[in-house]
């Protein structure tokens, strides 16, 4: 008895995998419901501070001399270590904002936001 | 993500990986530091889904998110890139072949690669010391290995990440076996996919 509810089970299961997929659907309302929790939930983690980190330390320095027009420059000394594109992008966002650490944080929560659709 | 992942899978499922990954602790933390990981996890799934929008099946039919159907800035911005009722887009199959998209993907990934790469080149020849991934590759080399075996070396010090790097993107914790897994799962997919079209193919001959 117990073997042919197993063996019913296997069938099922080759059956369901014959399946093709793409039949699931899933309702519009439920899809606008979770990309509004995830946006609502990344935005009020927005902040006005700076979470210390080396390699944030480097990018801010190497966007505010950028924005300063002083090239791509740590404390004065040309780097190459880090690779430009947030850099540039944290300078624009100096040359725009100043230095607004709502703003910083807004744009990676942004970058972050535009991962998921 | 979804939209990649709706490809590879079902609506139900993409969606639920999609929310599950972006309730994750560790893109959820990293979200609040101003790091690259966030901006690189951008761009990475947007490489991901240009290249698989632009090199397989017509190119249609992709990024059908949830919205207004009355015209709204998104679904116009939206049409204008894959085209729609009574619309062409920038990647709609009947104004572009399978060549030329295919050529567009690999420039739309290799362009922003080489551009880095030439800014990195330009600023070590103002600086005295070189970039870290080069004076690693040099150090390498200088083991007595010879640089194409240092080169060849690294290659496969990078698909020994791989599993890592499917965990991380996928659940956001780097947990190999969870990786090998999904590879195992992937490559168990791509096998049954090409038995299934070589065995479509048989019966249509």
């Amino acid at each position: 008895m117990a073997d042919s509810t197993l063996l019913e089970s296997f069938r099922q299961a080759a059956a369901d995998a014959e399946r093709p997929l793409g039949g699931r659907t899933v309702p519009r309302k439920a899809m606008l419901i979770a990309a509004a929790g995830i946006a609502l939930l990344y935005i009020v983690g927005i902040h006005d501070k700076w979470w210390p980190s080396q390699d944030g330390a480097a990018y801010l320095i190497l966007g505010r001399s950028i924005a300063a027009g002083e090239g791509y420059r740590s404390n004065g000394v040309l780097r190459n270590t880090f690779p430009p594109g947030l850099p540039l992008l944290l300078a624009g966002v100096y040359r725009l904002a100043g230095e607004n650490y709502w703003i910083f944080n807004g744009v990676i929560v942004l970058c972050s936001l535009g991962r998921w659709p | 993500m979804h939209a990649c992942l709706k490809r590879l899978t079902d609506p139900a499922s993409a969606l639920l990986v999609t929310v599950m990954t972006a309730l994750g602790y560790s893109f959820y933390v990293n979200a609040a530091r101003i790091l690259s990981d966030m901006p690189m996890a951008l761009m990475a799934w947007l490489a991901i889904y240009a290249c698989m929008g632009l090199g397989g099946g017509d190119g249609r039919g992709w990024s059908r998110f949830p919205c207004s159907r009355g015209g709204s800035a998104v679904s116009h911005g939206r049409g204008a890139v894959h085209g729609g009722t009574g619309r062409r887009g920038l990647l709609d199959a009947r104004l572009m072949g399978p060549w030329r998209r295919r050529l567009a993907g690999a420039c739309a990934v290799a362009l922003p690669a080489l551009a880095t790469v030439l800014i990195l080149y330009a600023l070590a020849r103002q600086v005295s010391d070189a970039p870290h991934y080069e004076s690693a590759l040099r150090q390498t080399a200088d083991t007595g290995k010879g640089l194409v075996a240092s080169y060849l070396g690294r290659f496969a010090e990078a698909a020994g990440y791989w599993p890592d790097s499917m965990a991380s993107l996928m659940t956001a914790q780097r947990f190999g076996p969870y990786g090998w897994l999904l590879i195992a799962l992937w490559l168990a997919g791509l096998a049954a996919g090409v038995g299934r079209r070589s065995g479509s193919r048989r019966r249509c001959a």
